[in-house]
């Protein structure tokens, strides 16, 4: 999914929705919902980054001050994360509530542009002299980050040639504009429920280079949380999930095993584990799995969000082991299942107790087809001979990939595409089965998605230059999956502050 | 992907390229899409993408999608539902599946696994979600009032007391407060938000 950023978007709202008027239309309650909480529910937290990571604690800071920071030479990435102080929970456009997300409205180092969210980006375009294709920009930024919201430069193929060119990102004095949605909201004639007084407590991280370059080779520390507390296919005869028995557990070993196994083949190694029991207070509010509301704004407030503030502090992914995850509404989803959700993309790295401060997987599939974990080499069969706990670690991996700050390398749809131009494009047009590609971007329920096997360069099937379908970031998980990452894609999670 | 990303945007207009795909350089013309119905799916096309939506990670399928498969996807779905070796989390997307696309068959299947202490929790969570879809108020109240109450699992009557509370508020409301006034207090905490929106006034 490649959305426009805030401004442009809000935009186009306000014009859809009659904008032009700053009078509020009458609204239904079909418009869409919108939660609220205090302050304390959505706690700020404070960085542990240690050297070689450069930290500035840059404080409490009104949205639209232009907030000074340095950027050492020889760096390879740029973090901010902006924590709500006080802002708004979600902002309305006409009739609809909509997340505050949480991004500087611009980032600017030693006079060159890294971000500028008032831009109407363009689409992957695959012309590296194209200027308005988000792949050559520096930074891409698109996340529902309510409250808690990190950009890390660079996230792009242009990002990542500016590092790789100008033996770092460009150095010296920066500045960073703090904003929200309220904020570029208050600035559009047409959307209303604006705020120019939102504060933010904002932090930046640096990373140095190593040897000139992007580091090739990191480590990844993890936290796992058992929110669930059993993880059985029937309520017998099951071994109960918790810290204590976590080194015996036969499907917690493989899982580890093989989300070692994933990460290891992008360069990250898989540094200390803990396994670690959820409070028992949190543990029995969500024994009956997480429910996902269908809100549009204030979902800092939310099941999910509230679950993932319970992430201690220090450097690590935080994995939360829920029971299972359900969206519900009439709406989107009405009722299905996912199995995991990333808090932000990327994730506040080394930033523990916010909103945002990990992800969450479903632990429902772990201990399914144990005799089928056998062997080296993650098992990643979908249909038949299944190994659950292989199943497991592929969705930890993934949605780690995305805190770590990668997109999906081709949506459902075929049409849109990640940020980086090394990574392999599946395209419907191109790609999807001949007597299928009528259905292209047709905007019907029947409109075509991309399937694995479409997307696999090796198979007869496939067409020319379809590629991806293996990815660890692909938008599915079936049969042919491999959980590859290209270089561009281990280049953007190396450069992330949480690896080290 | 954040799911919740998508909720917000769907609900912004009900035809979501408009406002978050920027298409491809090479995509047809706005124009020249959704001019003409689409033509119906082949059999091995539905059977296809009930294969594929099962195999989405974080990426949720809109009802429309699934229920522009038609009765021919029952049949698939079923045999996802009905196989004990299939993960979980595919059982749990199939029996969701079958009940938005409704009919004799999906709905049988539906409510027998609603009714099953045999199957796992999220498969459970499922069926009974899709009671809900299935169901009007009156009749869901009378399906589920006996797992809000006798399922010998807690968290189980709190997915009860969770669909109960959005769907038949009116009716079940008091029988979701009783039934969490029986619960010890550890198993009441997952009632919590199914009271939460007992207490809230009616929109």
């Amino acid at each position: 999914m490649r959305p426009r950023t805030l401004v442009p978007l809000l935009l186009v709202l306000s014009a859809a929705c009659g904008g032009g008027s700053s009078s509020p239309a009458a609204c239904t309650p079909s418009d869409g919902g919108a939660l609220g909480c205090s302050p304390s529910e959505k706690p700020v937290g404070t960085s542990t980054a240690a050297a070689p990571l450069g930290v500035q604690l840059l404080g409490h800071q009104q949205v639209g001050t232009s907030v000074p920071f340095t950027v050492p030479a020889g760096t390879a990435s740029l973090t901010i994360v902006e924590q709500a102080v006080s802002a708004l929970d979600s902002v309305t456009v006409d009739c609809t509530p909509l997340d505050n997300v949480a991004v500087p409205a611009l980032v600017e180092v030693g006079g060159k542009t890294l971000y500028d969210d008032t831009r109407d980006d363009g689409s992957f375009s695959g012309a590296p002299t194209d200027p308005t294709a988000i792949e050559n920009l520096p930074a891409f930024f698109f996340s529902d980050s309510p409250s808690t919201g990190t950009l890390t430069i660079p996230n792009s193929t242009g990002g990542l040639a500016l590092v790789a060119q100008g033996g770092g990102l460009p150095s010296g004095q920066g500045t960073l504009v703090v904003s929200d949605y309220a904020y570029a909201c208050s600035n559009i004639s047409g959307c209303s429920g604006g705020s120019t007084s939102g504060v933010y407590d904002v932090t930046v991280l640096t990373k140095p280079l190593v040897n000139g370059g992007i580091p090739s080779q990191v480590t990844l520390d993890l936290n796992v949380y058992f929110v669930a507390t059993s993880a059985c296919i029937t309520a017998h005869n099951c071994p109960a999930l918790s810290q204590n028995t976590a080194s015996s557990d036969v499907d917690l070993t493989r899982m580890k095993s093989t989300l070692a196994t994933l990460l290891g083949n992008a360069g990250v190694s898989l540094g200390a584990v803990q396994f670690l029991d959820a409070p028992s207070t949190v543990q029995s509010a969500y024994t009956a799995g997480v429910d996902i509301p269908e809100v549009t704004g204030g979902s800092a407030c939310a099941p999910l969000e509230q679950l993932l503030k319970n992430a201690g502090p220090g450097n690590t992914m935080n994995i939360f082991l829920v029971p299972f995850i359900t969206l519900s509404g009439s709406g989107l989803g009405a009722g299905e299942q996912v199995v995991g959700v990333d808090g932000t993309i990327p994730g506040p790295a080394t930033i523990g107790g916010t909103v945002a401060s990990g992800a969450i997987v479903s632990v429902e599939d772990l201990r399914v087809g144990e005799g089928n974990c056998t062997g080296s080499s993650p098992v990643l069969n979908l249909t038949a001979n299944v190994c659950g706990a292989d199943i497991t670690a592929y969705v930890i991996a993934h949605e780690t990939g995305h805190f770590l700050g990668l997109y999906h390398v081709t949506e459902a749809d075929g049409t849109e595409f990640d940020p980086l131009a090394g990574t392999a494009r599946c395209t419907c047009s191109q790609c999807a089965p001949l007597g299928s590609r009528s259905r292209c971007g047709d905007g019907t329920a029947t409109q075509y998605q991309m399937q694995v096997s479409d997307c696999l360069a090796a198979l007869p099937n496939a067409a020319s230059g379809c590629g991806g379908g293996d990815d660890l970031m692909f938008w599915l998980l079936d049969d042919g999956a491999k959980g590859t990452l290209t270089a561009d894609q281990q280049s953007v999670i190396h450069a992330n502050p949480l690896v080290h | 992907m954040h799911a919740r990303l998508f909720c917000l945007l769907l609900a912004l207009g009900g035809t979501p390229a408009e406002f978050t795909l920027a298409p491809a350089r090479n995509a047809p013309p706005a124009s020249s899409r959704s001019a003409a119905p689409a033509a119906p799916l082949s059999d091995a096309e539905v059977a296809a993408r009930v294969h594929t939506y099962l195999a989405a990670i974080d990426t949720p399928i809109r009802p429309e999608q699934w229920q522009a498969l038609g009765p021919r996807a029952v049949a698939p779905l079923e045999a996802v539902l009905s196989d004990q070796g299939a993960l979980p989390s595919r059982r749990a997307k199939a029996v969701m599946a079958l009940a938005l696309l409704g009919g004799a068959r999906a709905r049988s299947l539906v409510l027998a696994t609603a009714r099953s202490d045999g199957v796992p929790l999220g498969v459970r969570a499922s069926a009974l979600e899709g009671a809900g879809h299935l169901l009007p108020p009156g009749e869901l109240f009378l399906e589920l009032r006996p797992v809000l109450e006798k399922a010998p699992a807690a968290p189980v009557r709190a997915l009860a007391a969770g669909v109960l509370s959005r769907r038949a508020p009116g009716g079940a409301c008091g029988a979701i407060r009783a039934q969490a006034g029986r619960e010890g207090p550890e198993e009441r905490l997952a009632f919590g938000r199914a009271l939460e929106r007992c207490a809230a006034p009616p929109p």
